[in-house]
């Protein structure tokens, strides 16, 4: 008996699993953009990677359903039963992943890539994944749970909240942007002069700007606060308010747990 | 056997007319009117003290074999000794009468003789388990009734500091470095588990490995945790009420489990693997020896746009009993009901549409290892094997799919009524 409890005990701790298979399910979608402006696209935990294309009329996604099973068949069902939907309401669009209650829990939609026109606007909601935004001249707001957000253009305006990643822009628009943990790096393209708006909640932020005219400087930081520019230099720490000229381009930066830096472009 | 014996011979007693009493030799309590009174039958020259719940003696007289003498008692606890046997406990009743008969050498057992009793029926407290008499040495002190309150209260708050009140200050600090340990572990893997390790494209599963090593670390701290807290817990109790042997309580008619039942399993994204919990509370009643039925799997679990109902019922038979530890099988099946939510869409056209709820049938086979530190409580080992018909839903996100055969492994505690 008394070798029996501890096999018992130690064989128990060793299954304590479960078992079953893998499923995979290829996904090729395409949708007209014809009269749409902006599109949303709303799908469960997957990386985005979203490419403007100036050839493109549509919103093409490439994926993969990945599912599990008590069985193959299972599995392989499982992959098979989600929907991709594809909603209008005026000039608005949305991307939208149907699942069944009993299944949404045992399928995962990885998104390879999605093309669409440059010029639409985009907005994308998803839980975990990392995004990267590619050529879009649009308006792009990204709302993503946790993952590492990457924009490149955005030339209307980019819009990103992440709950935890890192955050990198280069655009010509007016930018804001917060991750509660994570370095945001930002660099101006174009004249500069536009707004940025910039909270991180553990992490540092790094800020390139393409003009150091009319700024409204609001800087906060646990860290280290360095100024680099033209109009502007100093080295300090907790927080540095500054107006230059007619100060209506707003540089409100906040690194709660990390340092702010500003330089100018020098390239200039 | 012993237990049956015990029971047997220490049965109530309802004597219609006292047996004659004689001459006691040491003081006797005087009587009141809520008094209840003890007859002490002699079967030996001896002496027999009783001693009420603070350890202080009430009676102590010198018997001759043959003579019964009545002693009369305030309503309360007591506890009595004799040359040949004891401790035994005793409740007195207001008005009621107890007979006792002493233990014949050396006969290991002594007996309350059956009789008829005119007023109400007193009782033997707890006729499977008799503690220590107060006064003597409960842990590493004397005997205190607050500590049976303030020990396992003081554990509760703090694992060990009951160990420390019953004057075992390393039983406590081990105690509470143990937790210490098991908490601070399972929260280490917990706070090391990055969530951006499983954003980046392309993972396709294949962080499984360290995924369910982690996972598999957490589960069993956690679980050791719990069944050490409970563990203290229950050992202060005992340390303080000088409980060395439980006597499990073998013929209860209630047994009550809370349990954890835990597992790894895979997930179809990342992370590929997670920690699968499922908190649930058993009720059995006990229908024949060894042989229970009830309701079991009792619980409720909120994952993302679902609300999941799960009961079942089990069978359960247990096939050894012996000192502190029985070991049982069952069989059983859960029932979980699950409502969920099928995200809207904008615009008029209609979503394509799909079943927002889900049903699930879940059969199991398990042993069933307890481990008694008090009469009526046990720590829980449940090992268990099942396969879902239908998605098996658990807390948050996670799930397991139709015909997923499951190893799990259950911990917790029971109290048996």
């Amino acid at each position: 008996m008394r070798a029996l409890i501890p096999t018992l005990l130690a064989a128990s701790l060793g299954l304590a699993c479960a078992l079953g298979f893998r499923g995979a399910t290829e996904v090729d979608a395409e949708y007209s953009l014809d009269e749409i402006d902006a599109v949303r696209v709303n799908l469960p935990d997957t990386p985005i990677s979203v490419l403007g294309d100036p050839e493109a009329t549509t919103l093409s996604l490439e994926g993969v359903w990945y599912s599990v099973g008590g069985s193959r068949t299972v599995a392989a069902d499982n992959s098979t039963i989600p929907l991709l939907n594809f909603a209008l309401e005026g000039r608005f669009a949305e991307l939208t992943a149907i699942i069944p209650t009993a299944n949404r829990d045992l399928v995962d939609l990885e998104v390879r890539s999605l093309t669409l026109p440059p010029d639409r606007d985009l907005e994308i909601w998803t839980g975990l994944g990392d995004i990267e935004v590619a050529q879009v001249e649009g308006n792009v707001s990204i709302d993503v749970e946790a993952g590492h957000v990457t924009v490149f253009g955005g030339a209307e305006g980019v819009a990103i909240r992440t709950g935890a990643g890192d955050v990198e822009v280069e655009t010509s628009g007016n930018t804001t942007a917060a991750t509660d943990s994570g370095d945001v790096v930002i660099a101006q393209l174009g004249a500069g002069g536009n707004d940025l708006v910039i909270t991180t909640g553990f992490g540092s932020i790094d800020v390139t700007l393409r003009s150091d005219a009319n700024l409204d400087l609001d800087l906060k930081a646990s860290g280290d606060i360095r100024v680099q520019t033209r109009t502007v230099s100093t080295v300090t720490s907790g927080a540095f308010q500054r107006a230059v000229g007619n100060g209506n381009v707003k540089v409100w930066l906040s690194a709660r747990g990390g340092d702010v830096t500003v330089r100018l472009d020098e390239s200039l | 056997m012993i237990l049956a014996s015990l029971a047997a011979l220490l049965c109530i007693a309802a004597p219609a007319t006292a047996p004659a009493a004689a001459s006691a030799p040491a003081a006797t309590a005087e009587a009141s009117a809520t008094d209840g009174s003890l007859i002490v039958h002699a079967t030996s020259d001896g002496s027999v003290t009783v001693r009420d719940s603070d350890g202080r003696i009430a009676a102590s007289i010198l018997v001759k074999e043959g003579q019964s003498v009545p002693i009369s008692l305030s309503p309360g606890r007591y506890t009595i000794t004799d040359d040949h046997g004891g401790p035994r406990s005793i409740e007195v009743a207001p008005g009621g009468r107890l007979e006792y008969r002493t233990t014949p050498a050396p006969a290991p057992m002594p007996a309350v003789a059956p009789g008829p009793a005119p007023g109400p029926a007193p009782t033997i407290a707890e006729p499977e388990h008799e503690p220590p008499m107060s006064g003597g040495r409960c842990g590493g002190g004397p005997c205190r009734r607050w500590k049976r309150i303030a020990a396992p209260l003081m554990s509760a708050a703090m694992p060990g500091a009951g160990q420390i009140v019953n004057n075992e200050p390393g039983k406590g600090v081990g105690m509470f470095l143990g937790a210490l340990s098991l908490g601070g572990g399972a929260a280490a893997l917990y706070l090391t588990r990055d969530p951006l390790a499983s954003t980046t494209p392309g993972l396709n599963g294949s962080t499984f490995g360290s995924e369910a090593v982690n996972a598999a670390g957490f589960g069993m701290l956690t679980g050791g945790l719990g069944i050490l807290y409970a563990a203290q817990i229950m050992d202060a109790y005992a340390s303080a009420v000088g409980l060395d042997r439980p006597r499990p309580h073998k013929r209860h008619k209630i047994a009550v489990q809370l349990t954890r039942m835990a597992t790894v399993g895979f997930r179809a994204g990342d992370p590929a693997a997670a920690f699968y919990a499922d908190w649930n509370l058993n009720v059995l009643a006990q229908v024949r020896r060894r042989l229970s039925v009830g309701v079991s799997d009792l619980s409720v679990k909120y994952g993302i746009g679902r609300t999941t109902i799960q009961a079942g019922g089990r069978l359960h038979y247990r096939f050894f009993d012996r000192d502190r530890l029985w070991i049982g099988a069952a069989v059983g099946a859960m029932l979980q009901g699950t409502i969920g939510r099928v995200p809207g869409t904008i615009g008029e056209a209609q979503a394509p549409a799909v079943k927002a709820n889900a049903f699930a049938v879940i059969p199991y086979g398990q042993l069933d290892l307890r481990l008694f530190l008090l009469d009526r409580w046990s720590l829980d080992i449940i090992p268990r094997i099942s396969a879902p018909f239908g998605t098996r839903f658990y807390r948050q996100d996670l799930a397991l799919p139709s015909h997923s055969v499951t190893f799990e492994l259950g911990t917790g505690v029971g109290v048996y009524f």
